[in-house]
């Protein structure tokens, strides 16, 4: 081979500059078709072609499981992650004395659908395996990992009541078609979590699938795919929700990319010292689709109201929808407190799940934008405990519309105790804003926050006044 | 269970953080402003809003009298009140009284805000609702109300992107930039136009005591509050800003700061619908001056809020500004035109020219009579132009019926310097081409009037520091200013200005070298023909004339001087958006031509080569003749060269051409290359010798010197024996030279 090469090696270096001119030919006018292209294109990393190396017949997911790892052994790694155990690492909760606790949405109450307690069956529709009816669920089968959730394109595969792929999924054709996670991917469970459209996070739904530059810069006009920041290895992605999340480690920021100084002028760029990069980039969220700002669990079971998907359920009670939201801003250091199963509340009180931490005075904290969901829901009168009551299934609220019933089958999956009186108390919940960054001839002005009329409320904020001619923190 | 009642009120109050501001910001209540008693003309508590006398009521404490004797506001048909411009809404609520006073949620007074400003000068939106052109723009102008701001400049004072906005703007999509970029900043119309004396503002002085950096005799804060000086300051970009500290990227930075006024680059192109004319001699059916928009394109009877609007194309004039410099500004003109009346010639209330136009709803059937030209009994918009003195005459004998003596249509040129509505930095004209490309702004015709109403021209203005340079024109039965293209009289335009005398002699001289070669050349082919065949089929031998240097330092010069020659003529030619590459490769060529000529000065003074340019005194005229007389005669016939002296490359006629190039013609163009170089650093050397209205067409004189010299000296290279033979001996050394002949190497070269 050596000699053949050192034979004919003036016509094999003329031969080869002439394929790379070529190609580069092709590509330079194939290079505006192709950005038009893009555009309208969900954009996908080039992968290995599954589709002649998979054999089927596929009877079970499970299956398919096995043919993953049968050429990706170290993907089992999935087992050991929050998309599987729903549950992190053990953690000092921000604010608390004791000790690390393992939390998660395993584990945890939110003001949206409560609780995965007592769910399990229906809530697991987005657990990234397989068979996760109740508690007798076993983790430490590694074929009931769920690869096909992230890794499918657009095969119709959708996942059903214990995170088993419906019944018409083609597993076959599901896992012919696999590559790195698309938009798409995380989007089916991440802008849909709560029960619908857009309920939980404001700055998700499935608008980013394709979006436009306007709604997403990063997506809509650079064809970033999620897993573009949201990368990480041995399956452990990178990203931190502070609805489940105490603190920021292994997180996602801004400044990951954009390291050097972003603005040519001196008192935007002062501005770094206290305003993160999301407070002016996001001036809005749910600006193409409205996110859910308040849930009332207290109006529940109404035979009598209008049905009506964005106001009133019988089922889940009244709710507020809302679109292109001004945020709330608040300071935020990128740790939260957290309420514990079992935790006293004051119910004259609002409870907040995820209590931010940090003030003006802390140098490392920012102004950040907030989706803030408020909430009422179900707690112990006299325990003094926020409940996870059972809402689908057999004994279910959802069926018998009997607080009573559901609280106790609820609290018993717990492990809570409870007293048979019951009320409904104010939650809040704080969703720091990250994505739908917008393109920056959208950014925040001076006079969007300063001058008088802003959005910012400087007093609550901790400020004597607008920083402008109060002056800013010390 | 518990109420539901604290999530209501939460969800009220994350509507209300959720709604963005729709209006402004109501001025808040003033906390140190000393509650106070409304009072009515009489000195009496007034009762009513309607009744307060701002005069009494303020001048309680304030000098009314001093404010009234130093107010912009206080002239003739200008009727603000402390009222109209300090408190929220114009108008003091006379509410319910505190022990006699207004209470403290009362006071909303302070510093004028913008929409006060706004209320009688032009449109300007602070809250969030998109910015639109009220109904009111085109009423008449009431007592004092003016839409100077707008209609005069194009200028829209808010904050919000124009892209937000409810006018149909060419372009809206990518316009993310603010309409005011002051206002986008927060700064409020009182920040420039501020109380003369206010203790804060010390840099008014600044221009008059250059020696000081700051005054300290400041009125106090008690004396200003009791006298504050109304007569308000207009200050100017430089007052704030020091723009030689920012443009890196400009060349010629220096000589741009110089002749540029801020505005000329940063309100390049306003989108607020400003006008061309206004002709209050008319009346339109909606009772209002017929208004002619210099930027509008719009149908008949489409409101203005749906009519395009383009960027506004200003006219350039030169300024002078509050510092006493004259520098480039752009500027709006409004030709006016109305009826003016008496010995004073004051103008007609346009409500009086309205009586005169229509009686009851309609048109008078005088006027009708006179110009309904289609005769469908209704004036259309064409019709309602006064061009005959037939047609003038009925409108002014229905003025003198309504008691206007001696009426007479008047006209008069307001040029409005465009000052507000500045944009930053990405918006700012930044194309080179606007000023000196093909395309230039600073030249040309520019439109004052599509018609003259009355026949009647329109007066330039008179002061006001703004010179219309240019020459006023008919055209179309409408007036222009015309201009040379791309020039401005008094201003010297990198690649657009013009010198017409020194061009023209400079092209003679091009021009007769040109003839003298071709009809020389000419003549050599037409005689060679003729001639039997020349005996140059001698013995040759080569001689090695031209060493290594003097080649390397002979093609240098040419190329370099072949590319300054043609960079100059680039850059003469306007070359729009290449021009800075073009001026850079310009003066590099520059550095390597004089380091060339330099370094071959050195050798030639060192190797005493120059001995061959300095002609030998004696017996000179006799060879210039005798070379003379080879060129026009001897060369047609074949007769070889005529020798030159031992040691002596150069004929006597190079020597001599040689001597004027080296000591005349190189000091010049360096000189002046130098000093419209030094233009960008250091304004103030051009400025010694005449400024660049001298030193560049001398230069561009010198360009043309030396475009003959080239012709002259590449046709003389082929006139050895053979056409190409000069040629090779400069690029190879070696000439040939006849076997026969000894000594010296026959001619030099050219």
């Amino acid at each position: 081979m050596l000699t053949w090469i050192k034979g004919r090696r003036a016509r094999s270096v003329l031969l080869l500059a002439g394929v790379v001119a070529a190609v580069a030919g092709v590509a330079m006018t194939g290079r505006a078709d192709a950005a038009r292209a893009a555009a309208f294109e969900p954009r996908v990393r080039p992968h290995f072609d599954h589709a002649p190396v998979i054999q089927g017949p596929f009877r079970a997911p499970q299956d398919v499981t096995r043919a993953c790892l049968s050429c990706h052994p170290g993907a089992a790694a999935v087992m050991t992650t929050s998309h599987y155990t729903w549950l992190g690492a053990p953690v000092a909760v921000p604010g608390r004395a004791g000790e690390k606790v393992r939390i998660g949405k395993k584990n945890l109450l939110n003001n949206f659908c409560i609780s995965n307690i007592g769910n399990e069956k229906a809530c697991t529709k987005c657990h990234a395996g397989y068979g996760w009816t109740d508690v007798r669920f076993d983790f430490t089968k590694v074929e009931n990992v769920d690869c096909l959730v992230c890794h499918e394109h657009g095969s119709g595969y959708v996942k059903g009541p214990g995170g088993l792929p419906g019944p018409k999924v083609d597993l076959l054709a599901a896992a012919r078609s696999v590559g790195t996670p698309r938009r798409e991917n995380c989007l089916v469970c991440h802008a849909y979590g709560g029960g619908g459209q857009a309920v939980k996070h404001g700055d998700l739904d499935s608008s980013l699938e394709h979006p436009f530059a306007d709604d997403d810069v990063h997506m809509g006009k650079l064809g970033f795919q999620c897993v573009d920041c949201h990368g990480g290895k041995d399956h452990r992605i990178r990203g931190r929700a502070f609805s489940v999340s105490v603190e920021g480690s292994n997180g996602v920021a801004c400044t990951d990319c954009h390291t050097t100084r972003q603005h040519r002028d001196a008192r935007i760029e002062a501005h770094l010292r206290s305003v993160s990069c999301e407070a002016c980039h996001i001036p809005s969220f749910a600006r193409r689709i409205p996110t859910k700002a308040a849930w009332d669990w207290s109006k529940a079971g109404d035979p009598g109201r209008k049905e009506d998907p964005h106001r009133y359920q019988k089922m889940k009670g009244e709710f507020v929808y809302e679109q292109d939201v001004v945020p709330e801003y608040r300071w935020f250091d990128r740790t939260v407190g957290r309420y514990l199963l079992g935790d006293r509340i004051d119910p004259d009180q609002v409870t907040v799940l995820n209590p931010l931490r940090a003030g003006i005075g802390d140098a490392g904290a920012r102004i950040w934008p907030f989706k803030v969901h408020r909430a009422m829901q179900p707690y112990d009168a006299v325990h003094r405990i926020l409940l996870p009551p059972v809402t689908g299934g057999a004994g279910g609220y959802w069926t018998t519309f009997d607080w009573d019933a559901s609280l106790r089958l609820g609290a018993k999956a717990a492990g809570l105790p409870y007293s048979g009186r019951y009320g409904f108390a104010r939650t809040d919940m704080y969703w720091p804003l990250a994505h739908a960054v917008a393109p920056k001839q959208r950014a925040l002005r001076c006079d969007d926050c300063h001058g008088g009329a802003g959005r910012m409320d400087w007093k609550a904020l901790g400020y004597e006044g607008d920083p402008l001619r109060a002056g800013g923190r010390p | 269970m518990t109420t539901p009642r604290p999530i209501r009120a939460a969800l009220a109050a994350l509507a209300l953080a959720a709604a963005p501001a729709l209006a402004a910001a109501p001025q808040p209540p003033n906390p140190i402003h000393p509650a106070f008693t409304p009072l009515d003309a009489q000195g009496a508590p007034a009762a009513r809003s309607e009744d307060v006398s701002a005069d009494r009521t303020c001048g309680a404490c304030h000098d009314a009298a001093y404010v009234a004797a130093h107010d912009d506001h206080a002239r003739a048909g200008v009727r603000a009140t402390c009222i109209q411009c300090h408190v929220d809404g114009g108008r003091l609520a006379v509410g319910p009284l505190d022990g006699g006073k207004l209470r403290r949620e009362d006071l909303r007074i302070g510093r004028p805000g913008n929409e006060r400003c706004a209320s009688c000068h032009g449109v300007v939106a602070a809250g969030a609702a998109p910015v639109a052109l009220p109904e009111t723009f085109e009423l008449p102008p009431e007592e004092g109300r003016t839409w100077s701001l707008t209609q005069g400049e194009g200028a829209i004072v808010s904050a919000q992107p124009m892209s937000a906005s409810f006018l149909n703007l060419e372009g809206k999509e990518a316009a993310a930039a603010p309409w005011d970029v002051h206002a986008a900043k927060l700064l409020a119309c009182v920040d420039c136009h501020h109380a003369r004396n206010d203790p804060r503002r010390t840099d008014l002085k600044r221009a008059a005591l250059p020696s000081l950096k700051s005054d300290p005799r400041r009125p106090s804060t008690g004396e200003f509050l009791v006298r504050p000086d109304h007569a308000l300051a207009r200050a100017e970009c430089r007052s704030c800003h020091a723009p030689l500290a920012v443009h890196d990227f400009l060349p010629y930075r220096a000589r741009h700061m110089q002749v540029l006024g801020c505005a000329a680059c940063h309100v390049p192109g306003p989108m607020g619908p400003a006008l061309e004319m206004i002709d209050a001699t008319a009346v339109t059916a909606a009772g209002t001056p017929v208004l002619v928009y210099r930027n509008v394109e719009r149908r008949d009877g489409e409101p203005l809020n749906a009519a395009l609007v383009r960027p506004l194309r200003p006219l350039y004039v030169l300024r002078t500004e509050a510092d006493g410099a004259r520098r480039l500004a752009p500027v709006n003109v409004v030709s006016r035109w109305r009826w003016v009346a008496g010995a004073d010639r004051a103008e007609v209330p346009f409500a009086t020219v309205v009586r005169a136009w229509r009686e009851g709803d309609g048109w008078a059937p005088a006027v009708l009579g006179a110009l309904d030209a289609d005769r469908d009994g209704a004036l259309a918009t064409a019709e309602l132009r006064l061009e005959t003195p037939a047609e003038v005459e009925v409108l002014a004998s229905r003025l003198r019926a309504l008691g206007v003596a001696d009426p007479a249509v008047d006209a008069v040129l307001e040029p409005h310097p465009l000052a507000h509505g500045v944009v930053g930095r990405d918006r700012a004209l930044r194309d080179c081409g606007a000023c000196h490309g093909e395309e230039s702004r600073l030249g040309g015709a520019y439109r004052l009037a599509s018609w003259l109403p009355g026949g009647v021209s329109p007066r330039p203005p008179g002061a006001g520091g703004v010179e219309l340079a240019g020459t006023l024109a008919a055209a179309g039965g409408g007036l222009v200013l015309e201009r040379a293209p791309g020039a401005l009289p008094g201003l010297h335009v990198l690649g657009r200005s013009r010198q017409a005398s020194l061009d023209t002699a400079g092209l003679l001289v091009f021009a007769l070298a040109l003839g003298g070669v071709l009809l020389h050349g000419g003549a050599r082919v037409v005689l060679r023909r003729r001639a039997p065949a020349s005996p140059t089929g001698a013995a040759v031998r080569e001689v090695y004339a031209f060493g290594r240097y003097e080649r390397l330092w002979h093609w240098t010069m040419a190329g370099s001087g072949l590319g300054l020659l043609a960079t100059g003529l680039v850059i003469r030619g306007g070359a729009g958006a290449g021009l800075a590459t073009t001026v850079a490769i310009h003066d590099v060529l520059a550095v390597v031509l004089v380091a060339n000529a330099s370094l071959s000065l050195f050798w030639h003074v060192t190797t005493a080569a120059i001995r061959s340019f300095l002609p030998e005194p004696r017996g000179l005229l006799g060879r210039i003749l005798e070379h003379l007389e080879w060129q026009t005669r001897g060369m047609f016939r074949g007769r070889p060269h005529p020798g030159q002296p031992e040691g002596q490359k150069l004929n006597p006629l190079q020597q001599l051409t040689y001597l004027a190039l080296l000591n005349l013609l190189f000091p010049l163009q360096i000189a002046t290359g130098v000093a419209i170089w030094a233009v960008g650093h250091w304004p103030s050397i051009a400025e010694a010798v005449g400024g660049l209205s001298v030193v560049a067409p001398l230069h561009a004189l010198g360009s043309w010197l030396f475009l003959s010299f080239f012709t002259l000296h590449v046709y003389l290279v082929t006139t050895g024996r053979t056409v190409g033979e000069h040629l090779r001996a400069m690029v190879t050394g070696y000439q040939r030279v006849a076997h026969s002949e000894a000594g010296p190497p026959e001619g030099g070269g050219p």
